[in-house]
């Protein structure tokens, strides 16, 4: 099995309050907002999938909503 | 015990530290400025701590801190600056924390004078601050029991997690006579204690939160009942002072100074003939209510206070119906005068 | 933190709160804090920290804290407090707790308004600014904004004055090491420690999450500076 630790951007939608803040800062633009609501009504942010980590999103999260997660992939 | 002759606010100093007080915030206000003078000399001398407040509000907070800690905390004003630190008292009263506060009442309303006044009962007994609670409310008559009173308030205030008031006024403040005092050592207990509610820093526990904001329906409601509880069974502390009332057909009550001029005055009605008795409140809050309501078959009351009538209220709560109870007071530093008092009594037993 | 918090959308209180925790976390002194929580929107703060804290009358933490120091001086004592609460009704217990040089650290999160009770004009409320009772904007008559970190560092008693801000990646990393400075001038017993935040409130400014970013940067910078005020460490 060919095991790899790859970073991942990790966004808890149900905390997410849409302020955008994440994805102002974001240099690659891999961040947007979901069609769908959460349970609080907002449209959560959702990471697209790639990017450069620079885990700015999770500087500027005031929602707690945001972990740069260590994941693991096979 | 020893006798000592001390000076009631002197009394309040050495009681509080015979009771093991850890830590002490204070604001000047005559007539209580020796406590504050005398409680910079004595607690540094006892390795504890002082702080000159910058305001009675910040005095009653610093406390507020201290209680937090699980340690031993008073503060001591007069009438005005008890008023500043309702806030505080109701804080404490809503936070479950223990402190004292000493309250050598002066004139008012306002800024009042600085005269032995007893003008405050309402506020301590009936509330003060906001919100639905109670203070266990202590008053001596005499040097010796603001010293005794001031050390046993701490084991009180720790008992029922409550803050406790000693009610005095400006007279005993600032009387010089003779004490019983006692000749322990003084407690040095420097370590923290843990309590299971006092803040400590959550150093091998889970972390504690002191607070009396409950936001969600019925939380407040549970502290109230808690609370309430707590001040039933306080009833057992209850406690008062009476003499020839077996016979009396009149009763004069009075708390304080006060009832130090009742004493001498229901001596010199008995001497005339007349058959008056004596009795003195040494708890305000709780109330001797029913030792008075068992008495009041018999007797009629004469309600003497230095105010225009507070106390007198809660004594015609707490009689039977039919009984006739006189007021006689003078506010704003006035003194009862005992011939005045020995009038009423003769024309109440005629 | 693994939990959803009380604050608006785009509030500046859960990025200075993770900040706050993450430095204690960092500097492993999580079991020795008791922290203070002001009357105002951060009151709840204990909802999100896991460490002793009470609540204190409003304005008076400092007086609060300066008390559990001096009984407790090994423990680290902190107030979080807002404009409302430290710059206007706990003014005096400031000005004298930063005098006396109270061993303490302050977290002043300063977001021009009263947010809790619905964006009412606060001592930092900006000249112009509208608010719930200066609806034609804050004028003369209203009384200047007050600056704290100017005001406090005049005192002697005061040791390490910071304001920053957190409508920026660069100023929230700033923020954080404003934090962590202030703390360990508390450990090190050096004395009074405060750091003003200048915070972002978009439903009491009345404007989206992005344009109070730009409100922050624009507006209050220029009424309250960033920088190091004192710094005796």
């Amino acid at each position: 099995m060919n095991q790899q630790r790859k970073k991942h951007v990790k966004i808890t939608a149900e905390y997410c309050k849409a302020c955008g803040y994440c994805i102002k800062v974001c240099p690659d633009n891999a961040l947007e907002f979901e069609r769908k609501f959460n349970s609080s009504g907002y449209h959560p942010v959702k990471w697209k999938g790639k990017c450069r980590m620079c885990g700015l999103c999770y500087t500027v999260c005031p929602d707690f909503a945001v972990e740069i997660d260590d994941q693991e992939t096979s | 015990m020893t006798k000592k002759l001390l000076k009631g606010n002197y009394a309040v100093v050495e009681g509080a530290l015979q009771g093991g007080i850890d830590a002490y915030f204070g604001y000047p206000i005559t007539p209580q400025n020796e406590i504050t003078e005398y409680m910079s000399q004595r607690m540094r001398a006892e390795d504890r701590v002082f702080l000159q407040a910058e305001s009675e509000l910040a005095a009653i907070n610093m406390v507020f801190g201290a209680a937090l800690t699980g340690k031993r905390t008073m503060t001591t004003s007069s009438s005005p600056g008890i008023s500043l630190m309702q806030e505080g008292i109701s804080y404490l009263a809503g936070c479950e924390l223990p402190a004292v506060i000493v309250n050598v009442q002066r004139g008012g309303p306002g800024l009042g004078n600085i005269d032995g006044a007893q003008g405050d009962y309402f506020q301590s007994v009936k509330g003060g601050g906001h919100g639905d609670y109670r203070l266990l409310t202590l008053a001596p008559s005499s040097v010796g029991e603001t010293y005794s009173m001031c050390r046993d308030s701490f084991d009180l205030a720790f008992k029922y997690r409550c803050p406790v008031l000693i009610l005095t006024d400006g007279v005993i403040g600032q009387m010089i006579e003779p004490a019983e005092v006692d000749d322990t050592p003084l407690k040095k207990d420097k370590k923290v204690k843990d309590y299971g509610w006092n803040l400590t820093g959550c150093l091998g526990r889970e972390r504690r939160v002191v607070r009396s904001l409950y936001m969600k329906e019925g939380a407040l409601e549970k502290l109230n009942l808690r609370l309430a509880e707590r001040y039933e069974a306080m009833k057992k502390e209850t406690d008062w002072e009476e003499s020839d009332t077996e016979d009396a057909s009149l009763i004069l009550v009075g708390y304080g100074t006060s009832a130090r001029i009742n004493y001498d005055a229901a001596r010199r009605a008995r001497e005339k003939g007349m058959k008056v008795g004596y009795f003195r409140p040494k708890t305000l809050y709780p109330f001797p209510s029913e030792r008075l309501k068992e008495l009041s078959g018999k007797a009629n009351f004469l309600v003497v206070e230095m105010s225009m009538g507070q106390m007198v209220e809660d004594v015609r709560l707490a009689v039977s119906k039919d009984t006739h109870v006189e007021f006689y007071g003078r506010p704003a530093g006035g003194i009862p005068e005992t011939d005045k008092i020995l009038e009423i009594c003769k024309k109440m037993t005629a | 933190m693994k939990i959803r918090h009380h604050y608006c959308t785009g509030c500046g209180h859960g990025i200075i709160h993770r900040l706050l925790c993450e430095v204690i976390d960092e500097l492993e002194i999580r079991e020795k804090i008791i922290a203070i929580a002001p009357v105002g929107c951060a009151v709840f703060g204990y909802f999100y920290w896991n460490f002793d804290t009470a609540e204190a009358a409003h304005g008076r933490p400092p007086a609060v804290a300066a008390a559990i120091k001096r009984i407790l001086p090994d423990r680290i004592v902190m107030t979080y407090q807002g404009d409302g609460d430290l710059a206007a009704i706990g003014g005096n217990e400031m000005l004298h707790a930063a005098n006396r040089g109270d061993n303490i650290t302050v977290v002043f999160v300063n977001n021009a308004c009263y947010g809790m009770t619905g964006g009412q004009m606060a001592p930092t409320t900006v000249m112009n600014q509208i608010t719930t009772t200066t609806p034609y904007g804050r004028n003369i008559e209203d009384g200047y904004p007050i600056k704290v970190c100017e005001l406090l560092k005049e005192l002697e008693g005061t040791v390490y004055i910071e304001r920053t801000s957190v409508d920026s990646p660069a100023n929230i990393i700033k923020s954080k090491k404003a934090l962590k400075k202030a703390l360990n001038c508390q450990i090190e017993g050096k004395g009074f420690s405060l750091v003003e935040i200048l915070s972002m409130c978009p439903v009491g400014w009345r404007l989206n999450p992005q344009q109070s970013l730009e409100w922050v940067n624009k507006s209050m910078k220029k009424q309250f500076p960033l920088g190091v005020f004192k710094d005796r460490l």
